[in-house]
């Protein structure tokens, strides 16, 4: 028998990643959830209280306002970032050549570190001497404060977006290509052609790796955070507060170790249940070419 | 044959995922074994400060964490004493991972390096509620402790500083370096270009904001994002040094009210910028430097940081008292809030014990005290002089020593998720209206009887 199908080879071969994985991966999750019934500060006091932390959850304004921007901030995440990379990646399957520049010029921000991004984008966004208000008052206006209460949530959610376009838009190229150009040539000869051919043939036969991009994107959301505290803190007045974010702060700033834990097992019921709907609602099919 | 090939990959495979797991104390506990006895041939180590045996020769290497480093004023100066010491001492190899105590960080990566058992051997942190899980996790060494075989450490601190900084079990657990002043900081130039007298009466301080907001200079740079000097002087002014002293176990006291409230009442007036509700600490420091904001409530590591030319038209004063408030017109928040920590495991291991003390001995040394006190601007923890200080830190240690009452800042007393929720979930909301302080103040104090 070859060598890899021999089950006993396979689970020797499959147990060295299996045990890092419940070492660094299951072991603390599940503990996570135990230590969300505790009151604890991370070092020596700990003490069980139950389900006190997911009551005062519930009572908890912040925590509400974080839920509200991250489904607010998930949207702006699917129409924009999965959006412009659609068109980004139909854009470039069209082009008789540069496609390798282009992808690596659209992927190359996804290895910059967040908080780099992130100072980067207070550079842009200071008031004082940031770029933006140099251009404006270049211009004869008057410098606008960007971070404010009303526009918080956009000024977080643009590097945010901006960062992970590539990333999409990698995966849709290669789904794009895998298309045959049989089907494309059949339907030009129907008269199909620009806008109803992507409507009516590409986005129907990459849709798996949509719905993919789709699970991605959402619970990606979820774990925004490295940029957000660089940028805004969660401020002002909580408007730019979100669930990744606040979890950060009540575990390590604030020293609630328990309900921080208590958080985050709500993000990951979120993540859940978010991910279930969409796979429901978009089942995936099976294709043949 | 294969089977055997793929059981070496897999064995290769599973060390390797072991091999950055290694504990260097290993390591330097075998070079240090092999060390010495070649340790014997070459003892050639400078007399300076010690003494001793064959063990201070093996290699030894050390970690120490301090807020001297990245943007605070004591970087360079502690930078040399560490040099100094690791020339005297070829054999010791000193690891410096300190980062400034500017915003929540620093206070962040030490707990956690506490709690996870990654503590450095040396650790310069805050004193008081900060350290309480430290002292209770029993991870520091009391001095009364090293005392006992080290009797010198420390010597040089004066014991009435030292018993400042006892903590609830009545021991020493930290040698602090220098004191801290806090107070409104102004720029005296703005102050003088518009015939402005200086804020020394709550008057004074409201008539300087309205002409300085009129001439488009911002009055105060205060930022209402990170607020920790607001809320301490404001809750001063109003309450008084024993107000500030509440630790909200009882009714919530009305001058905390009234002192947040304050903080709306001169946001109202546009005492601070237009960006300040997203500013932070460092971003409101700049305004000051630059000159474009002509008070900052401040402490006195902040002096190092500017330049001599602001430094020349910069002066320090106590905060004035608030209309109907208990506050001494002298009073301000002082006192000494940090120390040298030794750790347990560092104490007990006997490679390392000495080397640890004299590092300890060589940095908390009278010489050492004066050259941080000179950076930093604070008074220090020996009776020396320091020279060569400006006006300005001059005004401060005057200040400092005039004041009839000294506070310690309220995030001594609350816990952290306490005094977290006035800064991030009090001032801003406060001072747009959307929450009272009285509002504020019950859920601070619920946090803090959790």
């Amino acid at each position: 028998m070859k060598l890899y199908e021999n089950k006993k080879t396979i689970t020797l071969f499959l147990f060295p990643a299996l045990l890092f994985m419940t070492v660094f991966l299951f072991y603390p999750f599940f503990m996570n959830i135990i230590k969300s019934f505790y009151a604890s500060d991370g070092y020596v006091n700990s003490a069980f209280i139950g389900i006190d932390n997911y009551r005062r959850m519930l009572g908890d304004q912040t925590m509400q306002v974080a839920i509200k921007n991250t489904f607010v901030l998930m949207f702006y995440v699917v129409v924009f970032e999965l959006g412009v990379a659609l068109i980004l990646a139909v854009l470039v399957n069209s082009i008789p050549k540069g496609e390798r520049f282009f992808q690596t010029v659209f992927f190359f921000p996804i290895v910059i570190s967040a908080t780099a991004i992130g100072m980067m984008f207070n550079l842009f966004y200071a008031y004082d001497g940031g770029l933006l208000n140099n251009i404006i008052l270049n211009f004869g206006g008057e410098a606008k404060v960007w971070k404010s209460v009303e526009a918080a949530l956009e000024i977080i959610a643009i590097p945010t977006i901006w960062q992970y376009i590539g990333f999409y838009f990698v995966l849709m190229l290669t789904a794009i290509k895998q298309i045959p150009k049989s089907l494309y040539e059949s339907a030009m000869l129907d008269g199909v052609t620009g806008f109803k051919k992507l409507i009516y043939i590409t986005i129907p036969l990459i849709r798996n790796v949509l719905i993919t991009c789709l699970v991605l994107a959402i619970t990606g959301t979820l774990k925004v955070f490295d940029l957000v505290l660089v940028i805004t803190n969660g401020g002002p007045l909580n408007a730019s507060q979100v669930l990744g974010l606040y979890m950060y702060q009540k575990t390590f700033i604030d020293e609630a170790f328990g309900y921080g834990a208590s958080i985050s097992v709500v993000i990951v019921a979120i993540g859940l249940i978010v991910s279930f709907i969409v796979n429901r609602i978009f089942r995936q099919e099976e294709f043949t070419y | 044959m294969k089977k055997l090939l793929a059981l070496l990959l897999m064995v290769a495979l599973m060390t390797s995922l072991f091999v950055g797991c290694g504990q260097t104390e290993t390591d330097t506990g075998n070079s240090s074994g092999a060390a010495s006895d070649a340790g014997d041939t070459t003892n050639d180590t400078s007399d300076s400060d010690e003494s001793e045996s064959s063990e201070a020769t093996n290699e030894v290497e050390l970690r120490i964490v301090t807020m001297f480093g990245g943007t605070d004023p004591s970087t360079e100066v502690f930078e040399q004493q560490l040099k100094d010491f690791m020339d005297a001492n070829p054999n010791v190899t000193i690891i410096n991972e300190s980062m400034t105590s500017v915003g929540d960080e620093f206070r962040t990566a030490v707990k956690t390096d506490f709690s996870t058992g990654n503590e450095a051997d040396v650790t310069f942190f805050y004193t008081g509620a900060d350290a309480k899980g430290i002292i209770e996790s029993g991870s520091v060494v009391p001095y009364e402790e090293v005392r006992e075989t080290y009797p010198e450490v420390g010597g040089d601190i004066s014991e009435s500083i030292l018993d400042s900084v006892r903590e609830f079990d009545g021991k020493l657990y930290a040698l602090p370096m220098t004191g801290f002043y806090e107070g409104l900081f102004v720029n005296t130039e703005l102050f003088d270009q518009y015939d402005l007298e200086l804020p020394t009466s709550w008057e004074n301080l409201t008539t300087a904001i309205e002409v300085l907001s009129e001439n488009g200079i911002t009055p105060i740079a205060g930022p209402i994002a990170q607020s920790h000097y607001l809320i301490e002087h404001f809750v001063l002014a109003q309450a008084g040094v024993e107000g500030h002293q509440d630790v909200l176990d009882g009714d919530i006291p009305q001058s905390w009210v009234d002192g947040l409230t304050h903080i709306k009442e001169l946001h109202d007036m546009n005492a601070f910028s237009a960006d300040a509700i997203a500013m932070e600490i460092e971003a409101s420091q700049n305004l000051f430097r630059q000159g474009n904001a002509a008070m900052i409530f401040e402490g006195s590591w902040f002096i190092g940081g500017c330049d001599e030319e602001l430094q020349a038209k910069m002066t320090v004063m106590p905060m004035p008292t608030a209309p109907g408030g208990a506050k001494d017109p002298t009073s301000i928040v002082a006192g000494y809030s940090s120390g040298y920590y030794i750790s347990r495991r560092s104490y007990d291991d006997a490679s390392k014990q000495e080397v640890v003390v004299d590092l300890v001995k060589h940095l908390t040394s009278a010489e050492a005290i004066k050259e941080i006190a000179a950076a930093n601007g604070g008074t220090p923890s020996a009776p020396v002089t320091v020279e060569g200080l400006s006006q300005v830190a001059l005004d401060g240690h005057k200040m400092a020593a005039e004041a009839k009452g000294l506070s310690m800042p309220i995030d001594s007393r609350l816990k952290p998720e306490a005094f977290n929720y006035i800064v991030k979930e009090g001032v801003p909301f406060i001072a747009f209206g959307e929450r009272t302080a009285l509002e504020v103040l019950e859920e601070v104090k619920n946090i803090q009887s959790r």
